[in-house]
């Protein structure tokens, strides 16, 4: 009997002693900071940058202040600003966005900061293009079934210009987003489409007759050199973070089209 | 490691062509003797019955066993190539009366004996125990299991075979809900289920205490961790063979049982006394009524499962006709309004012919089953997929050149059904139907009276895939020449034509897709079939007359597994990308048997890593290949069950612990605005939840202890009564379930939960 007695007292206290392990779980990775969502843009005023606490859970409490320094840094001069709030609602979460009214000049590289009271701090980058790319189109007085060339003029990485094809219908603007591709000679990147294609990518009929006026549009983004360098997948694009943040800048070409021919 | 498996995988193609080559064909009669044994109690087969013949040595002058045998699930036992002569039959069982008979073979005869067994004094725990011990022959990556192994397991209504599973090492599920078990590394969908030779996809329950197999209703089961033969082809990581009861022949029995998480009734009785009988046993879960009111928190599951049997046997054929059906409904976490349901349905039958006019028995298993599988949100449109089939096996035996052959020829006409959302990019709803055709053939082939080599060789084939090779052997060394010791070592190919998708990341959910696999030869591209190699070593001693000792270490390597692709962001996902996966690991079990004390104890060490192509996988990883343990990479588990007999009581206890499994972190909340083309002042942005790396930490440790007393009242020779009182989970323990990355919830295990009931039966 005592030696049945022993071996449930030693049974117990075997299991009390697993029973006094740590059981606690931390579900988040101490490394998430923040978010960001914002970039840098040539011929903007202002910019808005979003930052987002990624422990804060999406909801009214948590989103109404965050515990952010943001500071942006011009490396070629040292000049710097710290970025002021702007808190904007949607819904019943508060997202914050940063201005800066910093000058924002080609071929140079920023850097953005976002401290935590605790020192903890997110850091990234971004450099702005090193020119403003010419835009040649070819050829020009084309109708609707006139294959169109629009070569960006120096740019040779295809994947640092990113263009839409915009025509004005019923008093709105459209814009069909058209691949671009890479020129076996001059290198540079272009874009090639026939308008009416272009206009059989979108939801509804429209004919080339039915179009407000005789002009097509070109929106293109320039991305700097490093806009896309350190990540694999488009949502972590800050080290250390998350979200997306970069320079850039946008510009918009027109051209000429006869639209008065109609076609079977 | 890929020399390793190559070397073995040479190996066992060697092995197989010396076997299967023209042998000299040792000095053998050729008269054949069949034994079938029947319990005179219910007039069922008794399955590892012994079955001796003794002649009479001349020069020695004294009887010695000239052949030896136990009986198979169908109580059979076949002699072949026996020597001309008169024999002294001897048939014995624990627990019945040794019978005894002359039995003269005349030259080239084939004889079909039926040998009735009455009820001996011994009582039923004295038969299992030794009739495992003359029955189990260890082999590597085998565990046989018998209802009163079932019975030792601590659960609410009475024992189960998914909760004694649970116990075994290298048996890891998911948590106490899903009805998922992944067994040496390999996932719930690579695993064969058989329930009398009928495949059936997933009978556990969606409270993984309890399963389609019952303790009243289970006569057998061989659980093959790996390694198995060709018989088995289909699945690339384990089998659980089970073999139901047949109704008793003799007489009717009935019960009910009614506790906090079960209602069940049976029926079972003979149509035609020693002829034909039938077999009915339903449960209902109650769990969603009684748990609330004892543990404070809502029970949303709920299931119920019936099995019918119709048993037919004559002199010289016996058939099962079999019907299982299965339903789960109910939601894994409480916090998320999703509704999963489950449901199997199982047709067939199975005969088996030992005719003296077939010169060997002959096997024939028909059936039909289905799978439905769905999930429901709330707030969503649901996901439903299925799998339905009809199958046509056939198994017979050939002697050639002084060996005998088995083989068989199976085939399977499927369909594969899913209706998916729009969230779902990659996998569209589809119907999909092929018709898939195996065979295999194996020896057995005896070296000496030391080493035994069984080799097999099997293949699939359909018309998307070009049939496959797989070779399997099975060697056993005995240095006692008797079954006391036994080193067995087990190594094959296995390939697996369809798949099961569950999106893993994300335990919230067992939703799984099955379609046709992979292998489809396209025009300029041809992806490989999921298969496996396998090797397995193990050690088997059964010490004294009361203690087994089982050692064994394993590894397997998983070829073209299809796994949920990565992606940071926390969404429902069941696209997959390919990756292989190698587990290796060992595991000790130590059995003790002497009434009234019974106990198990076993230790498991696994470890199991996955490795892709990061680009396939859609993770974020900057390395081109990731390498990465799944979420049942359990690395420690630890079992530990006792059973006492006093006073007319038993009182059953089991320990469990396991190390913690791998998780994925949360990396944060994110209201992500698709920049440059919108802006964070005007445009909302996108809520969603991120992922860190995948699996790149350990939830806690898992332990348990549950507990059981039960006692039984005999209130007249045909009526008696048992009580059971227990608790799961004693000591309260928070064992973490997951983490739930849409709700923010940890989500814990079953808390403390004592159960009762009672069970009424009329004999």
């Amino acid at each position: 009997m005592a030696s049945k007695n022993s071996l449930i007292v030693t049974f117990i206290i075997f299991i009390g002693m697993f029973a006094s392990c740590d059981n606690s779980l931390d579900a988040f990775d101490e490394r998430g900071l923040y978010s960001v969502h914002g970039y840098l843009g040539i011929f903007k005023e202002s910019n808005y940058i979003r930052i987002k606490e990624l422990r804060s859970p999406l909801v009214p409490d948590s989103t109404r202040a965050i515990d952010a320094t943001v500071t942006l840094q011009n490396l070629r001069t040292g000049e710097s600003e710290i970025l002021q709030d702007s808190v904007v609602q949607f819904d019943d979460i508060y997202t914050h966005n940063f201005r800066t009214t910093l000058d924002i000049v080609l071929e140079t590289t920023y850097r953005l900061m976002v401290e935590r009271s605790d020192g903890h701090t997110l850091k990234a980058t971004a450099t702005m293009p090193p020119f403003i790319a010419q835009t040649k189109i070819m050829p020009t007085g084309g109708n609707c079934l006139t294959y169109i060339k629009v070569t960006f003029i120096p740019v040779k990485d295809r994947k640092l210009i990113r263009s839409f094809v915009g025509f004005s219908y019923k008093k709105r603007m459209y814009w069909v987003s058209w691949p671009e591709a890479r020129d076996a000679d001059t290198k540079f990147t272009y874009l090639y489409f026939r308008p009416q294609t272009v206009l059989e990518r979108t939801p509804f009929s429209i004919a080339c007759g039915d179009l407000d006026t005789d002009s097509l549009y070109i929106k293109y983004y320039h991305y700097g050199p490093d806009y896309f360098d350190d990540t694999v997948d488009d949502t972590l694009r800050v080290p250390g973070g998350a979200g997306e943040f970069g320079g850039l800048y946008q510009k918009i070409v027109s051209f000429h089209i006869d639209t008065s021919h109609i076609f079977d | 490691m890929n020399y390793f498996f190559s070397i073995f995988y040479i190996l066992s193609v060697c092995v197989l062509c010396i076997v299967v080559m023209p042998v000299r064909a040792e000095a053998q009669g050729d008269a054949s003797l069949r034994v079938l044994v029947i319990s005179e109690d219910d007039g069922n087969p008794i399955p590892g019955a012994n079955v001796l013949l003794f002649s009479y040595d001349e020069k020695q002058q004294k009887e010695e066993i000239a052949y030896a045998g136990a009986t198979n699930n169908d109580g059979l036992q076949e002699f072949n190539s026996v020597v001309s002569g008169e024999y002294r039959l001897v048939v014995r069982f624990i627990g019945y009366k040794t019978h005894q008979e002359r039995v003269n073979l005349e030259k080239g005869e084939l004889k079909v004996l039926k040998v009735t067994l009455s009820l001996g004094v011994e009582t039923l725990d004295n038969i299992y125990i030794e009739a495992e011990r003359d029955v189990t022959v260890g082999e590597v990556g085998l565990r046989k299991i018998s209802a009163i192994d079932i019975g030792k397991i601590p659960t609410p209504g009475a024992g189960d075979l998914v909760s004694y599973l649970q116990t075994l090492p290298g048996v890891i599920t998911s948590g106490d809900r899903g009805g998922q078990l992944f067994i040496r590394g390999g996932t719930p969908f690579q695993n064969m289920i058989l329930v009398d030779n009928l495949p059936v996809i997933k009978p556990f329950h969606i409270s993984n205490m309890f399963s389609a197999f019952p303790q009243e209703a289970v006569q057998s089961v061989d659980m093959y961790a790996g390694g198995f033969g060709a018989k088995y082809l289909g699945r690339t990581s384990a089998v659980i063979d089970v073999t139901l009861r047949p109704g008793n022949m003799k007489r009717y029995v009935s019960s009910a049982s009614l506790g906090t998480h079960l209602l069940s009734l049976h029926l079972e009785g003979p149509v035609e006394t020693d002829k034909k009988s039938f077999f009915i046993f339903g449960r209902k879960s109650l769990m969603e009524q009684t748990i609330p009111p004892i543990t404070g928190n809502d029970a949303e599951i709920g299931f119920y499962d019936i099995i019918a049997r119709y048993s037919f046997r004559s002199n010289n054929v016996s058939c099962n006709i079999t019907g299982l059906r299965t339903y789960d409904r109910g939601q894994i976490s409480r916090y998320r309004d999703i509704d999963l349901t489950w449901s199997n349905t199982v047709m067939g039958g199975r005969c088996l012919a030992y005719h003296e006019i077939f010169k060997e028995p002959v096997e024939f298993t028909i059936g039909y089953t289905d799978f439905r599988n769905s999930e429901n949100p709330l707030d969503g449109m649901g996901l439903s997929a299925g799998i339905s089939q009809i199958y046509f096996n056939f198994d017979h035996r050939f002697e050639m050149l002084g060996k005998i052959f088995n083989y068989g020829i199976g085939t399977r006409f499927v369909k594969y059904t899913a209706e998916l959302n729009e969230r779902f990019t990659q996998i569209q709803s589809f119907l999909e139907r092929q018709g898939i055709v195996d065979a295999y053939v194996s020896t057995e082939w005896e070296l000496n009276e030391h080493f035994v080599i069984q080799s097999s060789l099997g293949s699939q084939m359909s018309l998307a895939n070009i049939p496959t090779l797989e070779p399997r052997l099975r060697i056993s060394y005995r240095p006692d020449v008797n079954d006391d010791q036994e080193i067995s070592l087990a190594a094959g190919r296995y390939y697996q034509i369809e798949t099961g998708i569950t999106d893993q990341r994300d335990a919230g959910t067992v939703f799984t897709v099955i379609r046709s696999g992979y292998g489809k030869i396209t025009s300029n591209y041809k992806k490989p079939l999921q298969n496996a190699l396998h090797l397995l070593l193990g050690y088997n001693n059964n010490i004294g007359n009361h203690w087994d000792l089982n050692i064994g270490v394993y590894a397997k390597k998983y070829i073209s597994i299809p796994v949920s692709k990565w992606s940071p962001v926390a969404t429902v996902n069941i696209e997959t990308a390919l990756a292989n996966g190698l587990a290796y690991g060992f595991d000790a079990l130590i059995e003790y048997n002497k009434n009234p004390f019974q106990f198990f104890m076993t230790y498991g060490w696994s470890k199991v890593r996955y490795k892709a192509d990061s680009g396939n996988l859609g993770a974020w990883i900057k390395a081109p290949v990731f390498e990465f343990s799944p979420a049942h990479d359990r690395r420690h588990k630890f079992n530990v069950v006792a059973n006492y007999q006093f006073s007319g009581f038993k009182a059953s206890v089991s320990w469990g612990y396991g190390s913690g499994k791998p998780f994925t972190q949360i990396f944060g909340f994110d209201l992500s605005v698709n920049i440059p083309t919108r802006y964070p002042t005007t445009d909302p942005g996108t809520a969603r939840t991120l992922y860190s790396r995948p699996y790149g930490e350990r939830l806690p440790d898992y332990h348990r202890l549950d507990i059981s007393l039960e006692k039984s009242f005999q209130i007249n020779p045909q009526w008696s009564i048992k009580a059971e009182v227990g608790a799961i989970n004693v000591y309260n323990r928070s064992n973490i379930f997951y983490f739930d990355a849409n709700t923010l919830q940890r989500i814990n295990q079953t808390p403390l939960m004592p159960f009762i009931s009672i069970k009424t039966q009329f004999n």
